[in-house]
C-alpha cells in the first residue's frame, strides 16, 4: 500500500476533526453540573472600568446602557479610562459626568498605553468587590448584572460571561458574524461544561476583584490582553463561568478588512498567549483545559489551512484543468453541449468526498440549529436570511481560512521578533 | 491541585472515532469490490461483442459481403465508444483504490489494453475489406503523473470525436504496460519515446496538439473530405 506524505496529511486532518467532534458531541449530551449560587440579599459594589480610545461614535450610548443598568447606583461605580483619544471622546464623556452626576461616573485621561494599561488604571482605582470591563461599542442589557452575579457562589469562580451578540447587524458581513458568535457562544457553553473556557472577551466579562488584583491584572502589550487574564486564571484554577440568559450586544467590523484586522490580532494573540502557557499544554494538572482546549485552539488554525487546502485542491484544481483544456480548443462550449457526455455510473462518484461534505454540512446545519435553540432564538427572520445563512454555513468558513493564510505567515515572520 | 479530567470521555471518544474511520474503511472496500466486480463484467460483455465482430468479419471477408459493412461498421463505432469509456472508468477506479487491489486492477487494466489492441487490429481488417475512409488515432499516454498534458490531448480528443463522431477512430494506450508484447513492437516500431504521442494513420506527432493543428491533420488523412472538415475551412 503506497500512502502519499499528501494522503498521511488528509488522514490526520480527517481522524483529528472527527476526534474533536465526536468528544464535543459526547460533552453536549452530558449533564451539567448545578452550581452554587450567591444570594443577591446584599448587593455587592461593583466597579464597571469602560477603556475608550476614539470612541465618539459608541461611547455615549455605551454609557446610558450602563447608567440604565437594574442596580443600586449607591452599589456601582463606572470607570471610564480616555486611553488618549483624539476625537471627542472626552468631551462627550465629560458632557455624561455633568447631566449625571448622581451616577458615580469617574473619566480618568491618561496618555495613550493601550487597552492592558487603562484597565490596570481602572483597576487599581476600583472600590468594587467585582470589576466589569465593558468595551466602549459594547451596549448591556438592565438585567445583566443581576443575571451574572449569582453565578459567583462558589469562592472559586474567576469570571461569569454573558452572551454576546452583534449590535443590529446590517450588512452581509455583520450578519455572517452574528451566526458565528451565536454558534461561537453554544461551543462555549460546552466548553464550560468542564471549565474550559480559554477567553473572556471584553464586553461585561464580570471578575471578582480581588482574583485579577492577585494575579497581576491585565500584560501590557498583549495582543488579547483579556485571554491572556483568562489563561492565567485556568492557569491558577478558577472557574469561567459562561451564562447565555444575559445579552451584551457589540459592535462587528463591518468591512473585510477590519474584520481580517480583528481577526489576525485575536488568532496571532492566542497563538502567542498558547506559547507564553505552554506549560499547560497536556498538563494533566490542568485537566481538561490543558488536555484538550488548548491543543484544539492551538490546531485550529493549522487545521482551518489544511481543510482549505484540501477544498481548493478537490475543486479548483480540477477546475482550473478543465479551463486549461477548454483553451485547447478555443472555448468552444457549442460543439461539448452538442455532444453531451452522458455517462453517469454509480460506481464513479468519489464516495469519500460525497460523505465528507454531507458530513460536515449536516453537522454545521445541527450545530446552527442546537446553538439557536440553546439561546432562543430563531434562525430564519427575514427572506434575506436565506441567503446569510447559506453563506455562513458554506462559504463562511473559507473567509476565516484565507485569513489564517495572512495571520500564519504574520506568525511565522515575526517569530524571531518575539521569539 | 489537580483538575477534573474526563478520561473515560477521551478514550471513548477514539473509540468511536476509530469506529467511524473503521465503517468508513469497510465501506470504501465495499464500493472498490463492487467496482473491481463491475469492471470483470463489463470487460467479459467486451470480449463477447469482439468475438462477434470477428465472426461478422469473417462473414464479410470469406463470402464477400461488402454490402453488409454499413452495419459492421455501426457496431464498429458503438463499441469502440464503450471501449474508451470503461478504459476511462479502469483508470479512475485505479487511482481511487486502497492499494488493496492493486494487483487485480492491474491485471483487469492488462487485459482491458489487449481488448483494445484487438480492436484496433480488427478496425484496421475491417475498414480495409470495407474501404472506409476512416481515420484512426492511436494515442500513447502515460499517467498524469508522469505526463501533464495526457489529460489536456485526451480532452482535445475526445472534442475531435465529437465532430467527426464515426470518421474518427481513437485507440488510447498507457505505455506502462511493458509486460505487453505487442505494445512494445508497437511502441519500437513508432519510436515513442515522448508522452503524449499520436499515430494519426501512420504520421507520428509528438507532444501536445491543439485543436486547430490536431483538425487539419487528420482531415489531410481523409481521401475525400467529409462535411465537417469543409465546414471547419470555412470557418
Amino acid at each position: 500500500m503506497i500512502l502519499k506524505f499528501t494522503n498521511i496529511i488528509l488522514f490526520i486532518v480527517y481522524i483529528m476533526g472527527v476526534y474533536f467532534i465526536v468528544f464535543w458531541l459526547l460533552t453536549l449530551v452530558d449533564k451539567e453540573k448545578t452550581s452554587r449560587k450567591m444570594s443577591l440579599k446584599n448587593l455587592p459594589k461593583v466597579s464597571i472600568a469602560i477603556p475608550a480610545y476614539n470612541e465618539e461614535e459608541t461611547i455615549v450610548e455605551t454609557l446610558k446602557s450602563v447608567i440604565n443598568l437594574d442596580y443600586p447606583k449607591s452599589k456601582l461605580e463606572i470607570i471610564v479610562i480616555n486611553d488618549g483619544s483624539k476625537d471627542d471622546t472626552r468631551k462627550l464623556v465629560e458632557n455624561i459626568v455633568k447631566q449625571n452626576t448622581g451616577d458615580n461616573i469617574i473619566l480618568i485621561n491618561k496618555e495613550n498605553g493601550g487597552k492592558a494599561s487603562a484597565l490596570n488604571i481602572a483597576l487599581k482605582r476600583a472600590k468594587g468587590e467585582f470589576f466589569v470591563t465593558l468595551d466602549a461599542d459594547s451596549f448591556v442589557r438592565e438585567d445583566a448584572l443581576k443575571k451574572l452575579l449569582p453565578h459567583f457562589g462558589d469562592k472559586n469562580v474567576g469570571v461569569v460571561l454573558p452572551l454576546l451578540k452583534i449590535h443590529s447587524p446590517k450588512n452581509i458581513l455583520e450578519r455572517l458574524q452574528h451566526y458565528e458568535y451565536i454558534i461561537g457562544f453554544f461551543y462555549k457553553k460546552l466548553m464550560g461544561k468542564l471549565n474550559c473556557i480559554h477567553v473572556a472577551p471584553g464586553p461585561f466579562s464580570v471578575y471578582r476583584k480581588e482574583v485579577v488584583t492577585k494575579l497581576g491584572g491585565y500584560k501590557v502589550g498583549n495582543l488579547t490582553e483579556d485571554q491572556e487574564l483568562t489563561f492565567n486564571l485556568q492557569k491558577h484554577h478558577y472557574k469561567v463561568i459562561q451564562i447565555l440568559d444575559t445579552i451584551v450586544h457589540t459592535k462587528a467590523p463591518r468591512t473585510i478588512k477590519s474584520l481580517y484586522k480583528q481577526r489576525n490580532r485575536w488568532y496571532k494573540g492566542a497563538m502567542y498567549n498558547i506559547w507564553d502557557y505552554r506549560k499547560l499544554l497536556f498538563n494533566r494538572e490542568y485537566g481538561d483545559f490543558g488536555m484538550i482546549q488548548l491543543p484544539s485552539v492551538m490546531l485550529s488554525g493549522v487545521l482551518a489551512l489544511l481543510a482549505l487546502a484540501l477544498v481548493l485542491y478537490t475543486s479548483i484544481y480540477p477546475a482550473g484543468v478543465w479551463l486549461y483544456n477548454l483553451r485547447l480548443i478555443n472555448f468552444d462550449f457549442i460543439t461539448l453541449i452538442q455532444n453531451p457526455v452522458i455517462n453517469l455510473h454509480l460506481l464513479d462518484f468519489d464516495y469519500m468526498i460525497i460523505v465528507t461534505m454531507i458530513f460536515t454540512s449536516s453537522l454545521s446545519i445541527l450545530a446552527l440549529i442546537l446553538a439557536h435553540k440553546m439561546v432562543n432564538e430563531k434562525i430564519f427572520h427575514k427572506k434575506t436570511n436565506i441567503v446569510s445563512v447559506f453563506l455562513f454555513l458554506f462559504v463562511y468558513f473559507f473567509v476565516i481560512a484565507f485569513m489564517w493564510i495572512g495571520i500564519a505567515f504574520d506568525i511565522i515572520s515575526g517569530r524571531k521578533q518575539r521569539w | 491541585m489537580v483538575r477534573e479530567l474526563q478520561t473515560r470521555r477521551y478514550i471513548l471518544a477514539g473509540v468511536l472515532t476509530i469506529l467511524i474511520f473503521v465503517v468508513g474503511l469497510l465501506v470504501g472496500l465495499l464500493i472498490e469490490n463492487e467496482r473491481l466486480q463491475y469492471v470483470q463484467r463489463v470487460s467479459n460483455e467486451q470480449r463477447i461483442e469482439t468475438n462477434s465482430l470477428e465472426l461478422q468479419n469473417l462473414y464479410v471477408s470469406l463470402l464477400s459481403r461488402e454490402g453488409n459493412c454499413d452495419a459492421i461498421s455501426n457496431v464498429l463505432s458503438v463499441n469502440l465508444v464503450n471501449l474508451e469509456r470503461t478504459r476511462e472508468r479502469i483508470e479512475n477506479f485505479n487511482k481511487d483504490s486502497s492499494g488493496i487491489n492493486r494487483e487485480e486492477f492491474h491485471l483487469l487494466t492488462r487485459e482491458y489494453l489487449i481488448e483494445q489492441l484487438r480492436f484496433w487490429l480488427l478496425t484496421e481488417e475491417i475498414n480495409k475489406q470495407c474501404g472506409t475512409d476512416i481515420v484512426t488515432i492511436l494515442n500513447f499516454y502515460a499517467d498524469s503523473e508522469i505526463c501533464k498534458d495526457c489529460n489536456a490531448q485526451a480532452f482535445v480528443l475526445d472534442y475531435l470525436k465529437n465532430i467527426l463522431k464515426q470518421k474518427l477512430y481513437i485507440f488510447s494506450f498507457n505505455t506502462k504496460f511493458t509486460e505487453e508484447p505487442l505494445l512494445q513492437i508497437l511502441i519500437q516500431n513508432y519510436d515513442i519515446s515522448k508522452h503524449p504521442t499520436l499515430i494519426v494513420s501512420g504520421e507520428k506527432i509528438e507532444n501536445l496538439v491543439s485543436r486547430g493543428e490536431l483538425f487539419d491533420i487528420i482531415c489531410s488523412k481523409y481521401e475525400t473530405k467529409p462535411l465537417e472538415c469543409l465546414k471547419e475551412d470555412e470557418l
